[in-house]
């Protein structure tokens, strides 16, 4: 590839990251109240003395007013140093919180984009090599039926189903963060695994359906395009034809849906995680906008929109790689 | 000579063995609309070295036709009869798209798996739309090699030999091999299209429209090298096509298709020479030929039925000069007028002793008749159209300082068109007829020159009146012009411009808005000019002008959508919205190219019987020289912007003068059997009017050139009305060997 | 025929060539700087009738315009598309070499957009430091 091409992408995912920690900034500030009293209130010590609330002031970095330039630069910095300031309630630095729970998230995340893919991407695929038998119809309805559901309703539904009142899959308790290091120990491996099975599945089944729509619709319309029946003539065995032929094709303007796919389940799973329980990301950023918790909110938010954009590069690099047609 | 081979070497293995045999065969196709008929008990013969054309117009079925040979029957497809292709079913009831996706997964298994080992190896194809023919994502290389790799048990190094060698007898360089199929030029794609389809040496090659869609040049050059193929190593070719010129230059045996109906078939000489059955003769005469005299074309009445519900009888009968009562009740039988020639025809025997359809002599009524040199409507003088890439901010920024960006779409183009006469532009596209038109008549700012529009006395608005103090009305000799170079938008006299000239666009399904009935659409012009506000009278104008573009009658059209309507239609109420304001000058641009061929006969017609009936002076822009040739008086010859020769049609098309003018009438396929192309003497494809070269715009291309051509810009040749651009006269040239093209 | 380079323009047409083409690029890059200017320049009235606090809102104004005109250069494609648009409607065959050159001189502007911002973030900072 083109080497400002490359250039030019590297940038643009760069300054996206900017962009947003500055959106950032300017969402937290236009929110209602003084997040220092707010703090001082909630965490109950007692009646906030004026010189107390400028001390908070300066650790939640508000000195001088929301709006302070000074802050912004601070923000700035702290930002792109991971240091996100402390939880209002544990003390416990915010960089620490993201950086037990992140793994979490990656983990659930990353299964769930990699067997959506696995199961959806072939799914899709059969789909039209089964095209006009009832196998055809099963994957079709069944998948539009999970698409058309968000996220968080089927993770409520398995929740009533199989931990309110069949509880088969365990969600709190006995589980640290200090388990994910230690899944080689078959036992804690089990565990998380289990642990993992409802959040997963909630996330797998709607994003596996968006996949199988996508591709379905994109092999359609490659399996009439010219090419495929100058291969079919050629003698080529229609599942060459599907697999090499179509599906490589069909797999562009997939490539570049997957970008916006992973961005829905990045927000899915936040209310998936929270559900279930599951210590990441999600979970972290549900708290602490509960408990208008603006530090955590913010690292949190930051993190998870850099680990979208960094996907979205990768992506696009992808996306290139697939279609030597790509230009300007 | 290359015909002659054909028929020695077809002569040679005749009447060897069947190598397809097509028995009462059908395809229906299941669809919303209910089951379409789209080949009918069709029966069909091809012995081992004969090449057979399939003509037809678009949905009479001929890829149905091909993909049924190869097994290729769709999935909503049903199949009744069969077809054997070397001895093997390849085509039956139990054979086609429907009955495979009913079979059990082991038996279809088993069907495809034999299927496809015929495909490639015995028969292969070149499919219409060879552009699209590569997957988009593999190199020209790795799907060439997939041939191989299906069918032979060849190693890596053995493959890459044969791809190799595979394009190397195709003419291209083998670099090509590892791009990827979008970095090629038309042209070169389907040479590696053809390529592949010889790659494994098949008994059988099918070739469904190879040439659809390529300059003519390009094409007369496919053609030869298909007829090379014929000659050098296949023994049998299907060579399908809209185009009855294409067919006559390779084929030894045609079958004629009609909406799923084999009309007639028979020898090449049968078909064209002695036709016996009433489509084919009216296609043969429908078709504009530049061999032979300019005839009337009487064309083909109609629209080709709906094939879901075509007419009960004989399904040509509507549209049929020569039916009967018993047509439109009784299906005709398939039978044999002579030994050999068969035809759908109740009436065959009477249509093949009839001759012709009675030939109609070049009457002045029809074709050009009293335009006087003297009385022109529109002067042009060195008119030019340039485009400046750099004149946006983007092109400045991304344009090469190296490298030009000034497109000379139109260069210093001088001429004048006489009153009521119909002017031929011809070029390849690429060489500025758009352009041309365009600029002509004001629809695009020109870049230099002057046109000038004849108009009435004290029919323009005073110059004094005009804000900017041009004068735009001149006179010449006797006549008032008007200043067409120098108006500008908004001033009166543009109005009474847009009014005497108007414009037909090449593609009538996007030139009008769906959203408009047929009335609304004709009216517009009237409410725009404010001609008249009388209802009554708008109402009567829109109805006249429908009837004059043979819209009749004009109740049943008039609150139809174009959605409604058939692509010949379409056009006309295009031509009628054009005409409705009684334009002086008339503007055709590619008027019939998207047209089914049936209809363009009729549509030409029409623009002759506008001409003369009301006089309107059209300027018809057309890459078809045979089409230009049958409607217009004179014909302009456009090359990279520059007018290179310009004379009387018949001038032009017979004793063309200029080099590249020669080389375009030599590309013209002819519709008479066995028809030699002659040696097309032109070099490389058109390029782009940029980096044009010092002195002749032909020289890069011109098999004549001399060093002098490459720096002087050549004077103009003439003897009289007819002049041509080039440093030689005829004999000078003559004189000159020319270089291999 | 296989379609040879283009030859070069001679070399007065070159130089005009390349002063159209930093022309452009001054072009472009003066639509941010008029920008900044009035985004300077237009609150003064506001902020002396006492609306709001110039050297406290500007900053951020300024940095949050300066981080959109990063934003812009970066993902503007400066009208390469429509360019490349036009050149195959007037039958250039596109190399290689061109593709490069249309991505150096995005790159270019991306660049010099993303100093302008930063020029934006700096006065941000002095107005600020006032
Ligand atoms: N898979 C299909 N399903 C439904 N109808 C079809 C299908 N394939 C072809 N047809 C219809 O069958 C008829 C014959 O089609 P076919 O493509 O064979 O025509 P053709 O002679 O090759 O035309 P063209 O010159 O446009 O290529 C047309 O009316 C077409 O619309
Ligand atoms: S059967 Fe009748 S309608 Fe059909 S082609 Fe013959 S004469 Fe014409
Ligand atoms: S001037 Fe020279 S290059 Fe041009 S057409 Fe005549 S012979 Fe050919
Ligand atoms: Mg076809």
């Amino acid at each position: 590839m083109n080497i400002y091409l490359i250039i030019r992408k590297v940038v643009q995912s760069a300054i996206l990251i900017v962009s947003m920690a500055a959106v950032l900034f300017v969402i937290f500030r236009l929110m209602p109240g003084n997040p220092a009293e707010l703090f001082l209130h909630d965490a109950r010590t007692h009646f906030a003395t004026k010189q107390e609330l400028q001390i908070i002031e300066a650790r939640l970095g508000l000195t001088g007013g929301k709006w302070n330039f000074e802050n912004f630069l601070i923000y700035m910095k702290d930002m792109f140093t991971f240091n996100f300031g402390y939880d209002y309630y544990s003390q416990e630095s915010v960089a620490t919180l993201i950086g037990n729970s992140m793994p979490y998230s990656l983990l659930l995340l990353g299964t769930a984009l990699a067997l959506s893919f696995v199961v959806g991407l072939p799914l899709g695929i059969l789909a039209t090599w089964y095209h006009g038998k009832k196998k055809e119809a099963v994957i079709n309805t069944s998948n539009l039926i999970l698409n058309s559901i968000p996220y968080f309703i089927l993770a409520i539904v398995f929740y009533l189903y199989f931990v309110a009142f069949y509880p088969i899959f365990p969600v709190r308790g006995s589980f640290s963060t200090f388990d994910l290091y230690h899944m080689y120990d078959p036992s804690i491996l089990v565990t998380v695994l289990w642990k993992m099975t409802l959040p997963l599945l909630s996330l797998v089944l709607v994003e596996e359906a968006a996949h199988v729509l996508t591709m379905r619709a994109a092999m359609v319309s490659v399996m009439g395009e010219d090419f495929i029946t100058t291969a079919r003539a050629k003698g080529v065995a229609e599942r060459t034809i599907f697999f090499r032929h179509a599906a490589r094709n069909a797999m562009i303007p997939v490539s570049t849906r997957m970008a916006l796919e992973f961005a829905f389940l990045t927000s899915g799973a936040i209310f998936v995680e929270a559900i279930f329980s599951w210590p990441g990301i999600g979970t972290l950023i549900y708290q602490s906008a509960l408990n208008e918790d603006y530090p955590v909110s913010e690292g949190a938010l930051f993190t998870i929109s850099l680990v979208v954009i960094i996907a979205y590069s990768i992506i696009d690099f992808v996306h290139a790689w697939l279609d030597p047609r790509i230009s300007a | 000579m290359a015909a002659e081979l054909i028929q020695k070497k077809s002569s040679a293995q005749k009447g060897t063995e069947t190598i397809l045999e097509v028995k009462d065969f059908s395809v229906k196709f299941k669809t919303f609309r209910g089951e379409l008929n789209a080949l009918d008990r069709i029966n069909l013969e091809l012995k081992n070295g004969e090449i057979l054309g399939i003509i037809g117009e678009s949905g009479s079925g001929k890829s149905t036709l091909a993909l049924s040979l190869m097994g290729m029957i769709p999935e909503n497809g049903k199949v009744e009869g069969r077809v054997r292709l070397f001895g093997k079913t390849v085509a039956a009831t139990d054979i086609s798209g429907e009955a495979l996706l009913k079979m059990k997964r082991k038996k279809a298994k088993i069907l495809s798996e034999k299927l496809r080992n015929i495909r490639w190896k015995d028969v292969s194809m070149v499919f219409q739309g060879s552009m699209n023919a590569f997957n988009p994502v593999y190199t020209i290389y790795k799907q060439i090699a997939e041939v191989y790799r299906i069918h032979t048990d060849y190693d890596e190094e053995r493959i890459r030999k044969k791809v190799t060698e595979t394009v190397k007898r195709a003419g291209l360089n083998p670099v090509i091999l590892n791009s990827f199929p979008h970095e090629l030029s038309g042209g070169m794609k389907q040479r590696a299209v053809i390529a592949m389809a010889l790659a494994l040496n098949p008994s059988l090659v099918i070739a469904d429209e190879p040439t659809t869609g390529l300059d003519v040049v390009t094409q007369a050059r496919i053609i030869t090298e298909l007829k090379n193929i014929v000659i050098k190593r296949v023994n049998s070719m299907m060579i399908i096509s809209h185009d009855i010129g294409v067919v006559a230059q390779l084929a030894t045996r045609v079958v004629v298709l009609y909406s799923g109906w084999i009309m007639e078939s028979g020898s090449i000489e049968d078909i064209y020479l002695r036709p016996s059955n009433p489509y084919t003769k009216a296609s043969l005469e429908s078709y504009p030929s530049i061999a032979s005299e300019k005839i009337f074309m009487k064309g083909i009445p109609g629209t080709p039925p709906d094939p879901i519900n075509p007419p009960p009888g004989c399904r040509f009968a509507p549209r049929c000069f020569f039916a009967r009562e018993i047509c439109s009740r009784e299906e005709p039988p398939f039978a044999q007028v002579e030994p050999g020639h068969f035809s759908k025809c109740h009436f065959a025997a009477e249509v093949i002793s009839s001759g012709g359809r009675g030939k109609v002599e070049v009457k002045d009524e029809q074709f050009g008749s009293g335009v006087s040199a003297d009385d022109k409507v529109l002067i042009v003088e060195n008119l030019s159209k340039f485009y400046d890439l750099r004149t946006s901010l983007a092109g400045r920024l991304f344009s090469r300082a190296s490298q030009r960006r000034i497109v000379r779409a139109v260069d210093h183009v001088s001429l004048d068109i006489r009153t009521s006469e119909i002017l031929g532009i011809v070029g390849e596209s690429g060489s500025g007829k758009t352009t041309f038109g365009r600029t002509a008549i004001a629809l695009i700012p020109s870049s230099g020159g002057d046109v000038k529009l004849k108009v009435g006395t004290n029919e323009l608005s005073k110059s004094v009146s005009e804000s900017d103090g041009h004068a735009i009305g001149i006179t010449v000799g006797n006549e008032e012009y008007m200043d067409v170079t120098a108006l500008r938008r908004g001033q009166r006299n543009y109005k009474l411009l847009r009014k005497k000239t108007q414009i037909i666009f090449q593609d009538p399904y996007d030139s009008l808005d769906p959203k408009m009935t047929v009335f609304d659409v004709i009216r517009e012009p009237i409410i725009a000019h404010r001609t008249t506000r009388d209802p009554e009278q708008v109402l009567m104008m829109v109805r006249d002008t429908l009837a004059s573009v043979k819209l009749t009658p004009p109740e049943n059209f008039l609150y139809r959508y174009p959605h409604e309507l058939s692509g010949g239609e379409r056009q006309r109420v295009a031509a009628a919205r054009a005409l409705v304001l009684r334009p002086e000058v008339l503007v055709a641009d590619e008027p019939i190219s998207m047209l089914d061929v049936s209809l363009r006969a009729g549509f030409m017609n029409l623009l002759l019987e506008l001409r003369n009936r009301f006089g309107v002076t059209i300027i018809y822009i057309t890459h078809d020289i045979a089409s230009a040739r049958y409607v217009s008086d004179r014909i302009v010859v456009l090359y990279l912007g520059i007018a290179v020769e310009m004379g009387s049609s018949e001038d032009i098309v017979r004793y063309p003068h200029h080099p590249y003018t020669r080389a375009l009438i030599d590309a013209v396929p002819n519709p008479t059997p066995n028809w030699n192309p002659r040696e097309l003497k032109i070099v490389g494809d058109i390029g782009n009017a940029v980096n044009v070269p010092k002195g002749c715009r032909f020289y890069e291309r011109c098999v004549y050139a001399q060093d002098m051509c490459r720096v002087t810009p050549p004077p103009v040749q003439t003897d009289g009305a007819h002049w041509y651009l080039c440093h030689f006269t005829q004999e000078q040239l003559a004189g000159i060997t020319p270089r291999s093209g | 025929m296989e379609v040879s380079e283009e030859p070069a323009e001679d070399e007065m047409a070159q130089a005009r060539n390349l002063r159209l083409s930093r022309e452009a690029i001054f072009t472009y890059a003066a639509y941010p700087l008029l920008l900044l200017g009035a985004l300077l320049v237009l609150p003064l009235p506001f902020s002396y009738l006492g609306i709001f606090h110039y050297s406290t809102v500007m900053p951020d104004v300024l940095v949050i315009s300066g981080i959109s005109v990063m934003f812009f250069g970066a993902f503007y494609d400066f009208g390469a598309k429509g360019y490349v648009m036009e050149l195959i409607d007037n039958h250039f065959r596109i190399t290689e070499i061109d593709m490069n050159h249309i991505y150096k001189q995005q790159v270019k502007l991306m660049g010099i957009y993303i100093g302008l911002g930063l020029l934006y973030v700096v006065c941000g900072v002095i107005i600020f430091a006032f």
